[in-house]
């Protein structure tokens, strides 16, 4: 006995080991899993004549999400209340949505490749919605693909580029096509010179997608004829950057009107304050310090960024329109507390063009007939809801951003719109 | 000039977070001998409650910042202390390592975890602490701003990191070089046994170690808050990186030099940010500054000096392979196994779960690289997720420009293994700790510099790896893929265990356990560590083909350094030693985190209690992860040796029974002191204490009936013995009787398993050595009793405390009053037996064991030794001098003791030995002598 407790204990746990993951299926899965048999399958319920459809019943849609859960805090209350309204309107085409939680990958690269495959192979999804995340890399997209697996989500990631079931809900942000519109022409309006008499200074991480943004910043200025007095992509990136001195004395020495702050959200908090700190006089603008709650909660964050901009590419809520109305009245419906916050815009408005799209592909729903209908014939064009999510287009948009933006400042110590939605035409690169 | 001043200056300050991070590394590297990877876990888990009670509860900051500091942080240092660190402090390098990064790992997510239990079972209304970006540090809300003459300005939380750093670094400096604990540290990890021996409690002192150094992670957890702008973990563990080089600056040691080290640190980023535009072009030059920084000086760093004092591996050889099973026995589980795992793959699995299996056997892959370079090579390497990058995107590279799928795979590991080179050229000579440093960095700028090269990685879209057909196999089928995994990590499994059984495998443990017996023996260490990262490189670069295939792409970003440590640790869980244990951590890997989330089903007829119903929460599998690193503290081995060493254990205890029972040869003392009769070696025994009565003093330690081993061997079989005061006793006994484990009994280093020592009236069997010490009971152990790294003048003062008897000391030995900042290790063999018995000289004991002070001394030296020893006894220290050699005994001996195979055969006054007999007899002794006779 003793002799072999080698041998049976690994022996053991490897049977132990490979049985969960046999044995082990997820809460959620409904009754449209069946037996791991049908595995063989490459292309999982791709839609053949006759055979079920992934995810597909007469009744039901089964619809699942991946998202770094931490960073995209109430996605699933975002996306779950408007799924809830399409159910409490019966449905798509008598079909009603059901929404698995998003799984969070924890921002983990292997974590989201599995959530990915899991989602496809053992809870059988038709499509994922929403997709969130720094670590959905093309692993994971090329997996969906191969898989025919539409995706909805925040295009900041390649695969909602080049990727024919990759729908970013404002369109591919990162394509090799086009430049956004929307980079510089919203500070343009809010300095309130002419563009050739804008001095711009732009400041980026130390990375790939730091420098090919303000090579297209710098392009964007070529042609508008703004100037730029200062680009420089080099503060120090997925590290921590103690002192921002180097920078701030370079940006203030260019002397600029605008100081584009395009960094991380720590980075861009603490070059922002140090900037005011030094008594920079212009204006300043970021990407990302745009968390609804936020300033409520971390006074000395509202002291920081207070007169600053932030470019959203969502719809902020403080608009306080048609779309913000619609979305707090849907959170409400669905039980979740009546409070948008960046995650939950991100989940609602990756639902919402979902829904759309299931609507246009008509009853006869399986992954080909979806995708004929979106990115073949005609296309898809989205149709925005008065201050909503611009019209975002495909098959085109696949390769480009719709650039539609609004740009948020803060104002005693709370989010206020300074421009609503608005889409700008992009730049050919 | 004004820019120059300026962001020297604001550098200089905000350096000085690093100074304060590298001063508390280097205290408890200096002082433990354990490199702290985990103070960033521990600064944020301090920081996570000071934010919870602060944000959370509403506190104001003074006494949330009393609670996480001064409350927290100590307990929380007590704690690892007791459960990890103090187990750690005699393992080798791997396991410090890897125990500390399962820490850094699992510390911040057990705080997380603690905290969303609450507010999600418990409906606590407190934060989950994300997107948490500002908090007020020490210093005023919102921070005040100067404005420096030269332009530039700081603020009063700078200022407060400053002041902290500033004052820690003193602190620190303070009690390491100049008191009398910091000298007990030292000392400690110099030479941990001897340090008990001169009356250091260690576990009091290790206490004490890291209770300050978790304080000092907290307080800068909580300082550095409104300076990281984050409560992200990840923000934490790097700052500590960064800090690494500060530290590098001070060799690990110099607590003033790490301080600089940290300021420098500053002052370089800036001036790199300020003025190399040069660097524009390439991508993550500016984020690499503190790596190169740490490459350069760890290029710049000569071996540290404790080596050159020769000291000999201490490390716990490998376990060998289970020879005394036969190898059915040990093919059985191997083959059990595959045959699972067949079975599995062929019928049972759902392309999911194939997925999962192909995914644990492509790591597999990956951690038998591992098994080469630190199982086998016993190098640390951090480096391996660079290979495995490299090897990745080197293959999306040439299959994007039309290279054919085995070229292009070849194209990459041929490239993993030249990083494989290049990570080893600069880090070959340098000791374990700073090479699995260097590897980190060198890890580190390959994602900073090299993987962001959008040539090599094509930026953040990578490069496609469509898996192909292989004659009639499709390996896009999740099957078929599975199972070629299988294959090619059984090829791999046979290789490495082939390469362990030959003369190369023979070399590289030769080079790991003993470099310079490896060098006589005709084995170049450096071609041999070269070629082992080379393998270990070649390794995992297969598994980057491989891992690129799984994925069906490879970017820049798929495997960060951070993956490659916590690789490390999952190996370092199943066995690092072992290709077993590649295969178990890999498919572990895999397949826990699954089983985590999705639960475990069975089919009904399985108890309820068995199955799980999975975790949404991403914090448990780190934890228990984290947990897996820490318990190496108290098995190195991994878990799949636990059962050989318990089949080794019994075999020892059953060869010992045999030994207790009669039924083994072992001479039995009666008949061997007859035979000493016969012989006249010594006349009229006065065994069994049946001595005549003279007119001397009574005894003042005893031991009656002792026995004593290591695990289950017993060396030791019923010893009793009497020293007198003023009295010197010489113990004869040939090598291998038992005579250092008989010390090493009576010094208090080893517990008795049976028996009872009384010393000064005092039942001592109980007491520590360092106990036993300060009543007044020393060792002089073996080879030298002094401390290599410290200087001549500390190694007194371990003993002495006044300066008047230290000046005693040197009026004694002028030749150590010449060399008195001299590291002990430089002194010459006399010498240093001369510091050894100094402060006994000076300030003498109740009673002195000293063990073989002569061996390997010159014949002058070994008369002044003796005649040292004679001089203490004639204070009326009780002495006991343990020799091998018979001669020179009667000089110094009183009474004489013969001692043979763990036995006391006779003992009595010296006048009773016949000296040539006695040396003829121990001349003879040395051949082969039949023990049974």
């Amino acid at each position: 006995m003793r002799y072999r407790l080698r041998g049976v204990f690994a022996v053991a746990t490897m049977c132990a080991l490979v049985a969960a993951g046999c044995g082990s299926s997820s809460k959620s899965s409904t009754a449209t899993t069946t037996t791991a048999a049908s595995s063989n399958t490459t292309a999982g319920g791709s839609g053949g004549g006759g055979g079920t459809v992934r995810g597909v019943t007469d009744k039901e849609i089964v619809i699942g999400g991946v998202a770094e859960a931490k960073n995209y805090q109430g996605i699933d209350d975002g996306a779950k209340a408007r799924f809830d309204r399409v159910n409490r309107s019966g449905g798509i085409n008598g079909r009603m949505i059901k929404y698995l939680p998003v799984a969070d990958d924890g921002s983990d690269n292997s974590r989201n490749l599995d959530a990915v495959r899991q989602l496809v192979t053992r809870d059988k999804v038709f499509a994922l919605a929403p997709v969130a995340s720094q670590s959905f890399l093309p692993a994971s997209s090329d997996y969906l693909a191969a898989q025919k697996v539409p995706f909805v989500g925040w295009g900041f990631m390649p695969g909602f580029c080049g990727n024919d079931f990759g729908y970013g809900f404002n369109g591919c942000l990162i394509g090799n096509t086009e430049i956004q519109g929307s980079y510089l022409a919203p500070m343009i309006k809010i300095s309130g010179k002419a563009a050739k008499d804008v001095k711009f200074a732009f400041q980026s991480e130390d990375g790939d997608a730091g420098k090919t943004a303000l090579r297209d910043f710098g392009d964007i200025c070529k042609k508008e004829g703004c100037q730029v007095v200062y680009t420089k992509s080099n503060i120090p990136l997925n590290t921590t950057v103690t002192d921002y001195t180097p920078y701030v004395q370079a940006i203030m020495a260019s002397n600029p009107d605008v100081a584009y702050v395009n960094v991380s959200f720590a980075n861009a908090l603490g070059l922002t304050g140090a900037l005011k700190a030094a008594g920079f006089k212009g204006l300043m603008v970021n990407f990302v310090t745009y968390a609804p709650g936020l300033l409520e909660t971390q006074p000395a964050v509202a002291k920081i960024l207070e007169g600053t901009y932030i470019n959203v590419q969502i719809p902020p809520a403080e608009a306080g329109d048609a779309a913000s109305k619609q979305v707090i009245a849907d959170l409400t419906a669905s039980g979740a507390k009546p409070f948008v916050s960046f995650g939950a815009s991100v989940g609602y408005w990756s639902a919402d063009v979902l829904v759309q799209m299931l609507e246009k592909a008509g009853k006869d729903l399986t992954p080909d007939t979806f995708q004929a209908a979106i990115n073949g014939g005609g296309g898809f064009t989205y149709k925005p809801v008065a201050g909503g999510l611009g019209p975002v287009a495909f098959p085109a948009d696949h390769t480009a951003p719709n650039s539609c933006t609004s740009l948020v400042t803060v104002k005693n110590g709370k989010y206020a719109v300074a421009l609503p939605m608005t889409c700008y035409p992009n730049y050919k690169r | 000039m004004n820019k120059f001043a300026s962001l020297t200056i604001s550098g200089l300050v905000s350096g000085a977070i690093f100074s304060l991070i590298a001063c508390s590394l280097v205290l408890s590297y200096s002082a433990s001998g354990i490199f702290n990877l985990a103070y960033g876990g521990v600064a944020f888990s301090t920081a996570f409650l000071y934010y919870e009670l602060h944000d959370g509860l509403h506190w104001d900051v003074w006494p949330a910042v009393a609670v996480s500091v001064l409350v927290f942080a100590p307990l929380l240092g007590i704690l690892l202390d007791r459960l990890v660190f103090r187990r750690l402090a005699d393992k080798d390098d791997s396991a410090k390592i890897v125990a500390a990064v399962g820490l850094m790992v699992a510390l911040p997510a057990l705080m997380r975890w603690v905290v969303e239990r609450l507010v999600f079972v418990g409906k606590f209304e407190i934060p989950l602490g994300n997107e948490v970006y500002t908090l007020p540090g020490l210093g005023p809300s919102p921070p005040k701003v100067w404005t420096l003459p030269t332009g530039g300005t700081f603020n009063s939380n700078q200022a407060v990191v400053f002041a902290a750093a500033a004052a820690c670094g003193l602190g620190l400096w303070y009690l390491l070089r100049r008191t009398s604990t910091g000298l007990h540290m030292r000392a400690v990890v110099d030479r941990p046994a001897l340090a008990s021996l001169r009356g250091v409690d260690r576990d009091r002192l290790s206490t004490v170690i890291w209770t300050l150094g978790t304080m000092l992670a907290g307080l800068t957890g909580v300082i550095a808050l409104p300076i990281l702008n984050s409560l992200d973990q990840n923000a934490f563990v790097f700052v500590t990186f960064v800090a690494i080089s500060a530290c590098v600056f001070g060799r690990l040691r110099s607590i003033p030099l790490a301080f600089v080290g940290g300021l420098v640190l500053g002052v370089a980023q800036n001036l790199t940010a300020g003025y190399a535009t040069f660097a524009s072009s390439i991508s993550g030059f500016n984020s690499s500054v503190p790596f190169v920084i740490l490459l350069l000086g760890l290029a710049l760093w000569n071996r540290d000096r404790s080596r050159t004092a020769g000291v000999a591996s201490e490390e716990l050889p490998a376990l060998g392979p289970a020879t005394d099973q036969p190898p059915w026995r040990r093919g059985a589980p191997w083959a059990i196994g595959a045959a699972v795992l067949f079975v599995y793959v062929a019928f049972l699995a759902d392309s999911f779960a194939l997925g999962l299996v192909a995914n644990g056997l492509v790591l597999g892959v990956i951690f038998l690289s591992f098994v080469v370079v630190t199982g086998e090579g016993g190098m640390v390497s951090l480096a391996q997720s660079a290979f495995v990058t490299g090897a990745g995107l080197t293959t999306g590279l040439l299959l994007s420009h039309g290279a054919p799928l085995f070229v292009a795979a070849l194209g990459g590991i041929v490239v993993a293994t030249l990083l494989g080179v290049v990570v080893a050229l600069p880090v070959m000579r340098l000791g374990r700790l700073p090479l699995a440093l260097a590897t980190l960095g060198l890890a580190f700028l390959g994602d900073r510099v090299l993987f962001a090269w959008q040539y090599l990685s094509n930026g953040q879209l990578g490069w496609k790896v469509v898996r192909p057909h292989i004659g009639p196999f499709d390996l896009a089928q999740p099957r078929t893929f599975a199972f070629a995994m299988a294959i090619v990590l059984g090829v791999v499994t046979v290789l490495v265990r082939n390469l362990q059984r030959s003369a190369s495998g023979r070399a590289i443990v030769a080079v790991r356990s003993a470099e310079p017996g490896a060098r006589m023996s005709g084995i170049a260490p450096s071609r041999t560590k070269l070629k082992v990262f080379m393998v270990s490189a070649a390794i995992a670069g297969l598994g980057g083909v491989l891992l690129a295939a799984y994925n069906g792409s490879v970017t820049g970003t798929t495997t960060p350094p951070i993956t490659g440590l916590i690789w490390l640790s999952t190996i370092a869980i199943w066995g690092i030693r072992r290709p077993a244990g590649a295969i178990m951590g890999g498919l572990f890997a895999a397949l826990f985190p699954q089983w985590l989330s999705g639960g475990v089903h069975w089919p009904s007829w399985v108890p309820s209690f068995l199955s799980w119903n999975g975790t949404t929460s991403i914090y448990l599998a780190p934890i228990l992860f984290g947990l897996g690193a820490v318990q190496l503290a108290s098995n190195p081995n991994g878990i799949l040796s636990t059962a050989h060493l318990r089949r080794q254990a019994r075999r020892a205890k059953e060869q010992s029974a045999l030994v207790a029972s009669g039924l083994a040869v072992v001479p039995v003392s009666g008949a061997r002191e007859e035979e000493l009769l016969h012989l006249g070696v010594v006349r009229n025994s006065t065994i069994n204490g049946a001595e005549p009565l003279v007119d001397r003093p009574a005894p003042i330690l005893t031991m009656q009936g002792v026995h004593a081993g290591y695990g289950d061997v017993e060396v030791l079989h019923g010893i009793d013995l009497t020293l007198r005061p003023g009295t010197t006793t010489v113990l004869l006994g040939s090598n291998g009787a038992g005579k250092s484990t008989l010390c090493a009994v009576m010094s208090g280093l080893v517990a008795p398993t049976a028996g009872h020592i009384r010393f000064d009236d005092q039942d001592v069997t109980a007491l520590g050595a360092h106990e036993r010490a300060r009543l007044g009971l020393v060792l002089a152990p073996e080879s030298r009793g002094v401390f290599p790294s410290l200087s001549v003048d500390e190694n007194l003062k371990m003993r002495l405390r006044t300066a008047q008897e230290i000046t005693g000391a040197y009026d004694r030995f002028p030749a150590l009053g010449e060399r008195r900042s001299v590291a002990a290790g430089h002194l010459s063999g006399g010498e240093q037996q001369m510091l050894a018995l100094a402060p006994l000289l000076i300030q003498p004991p109740t009673v002195l064991i000293v063990d073989e002070p002569t061996l390997g001394l010159a014949p002058r030296i070994v008369g002044q030794v003796l005649d040292w020893i004679e001089e203490i006894r004639e204070s009326g220290v009780a002495v006991l001098l343990v020799e091998e050699k018979a001669r020179n005994v009667h000089a110094v001996a009183d009474d004489v003791i013969l001692f043979e195979l763990g036995r006391v055969i006779w003992s009595g006054a010296c006048d009773l030995v016949d000296a040539d007999r006695l040396v003829d007899m121990y001349m003879a002794s040395t051949g082969d002598r039949d023990p049974a006779r």
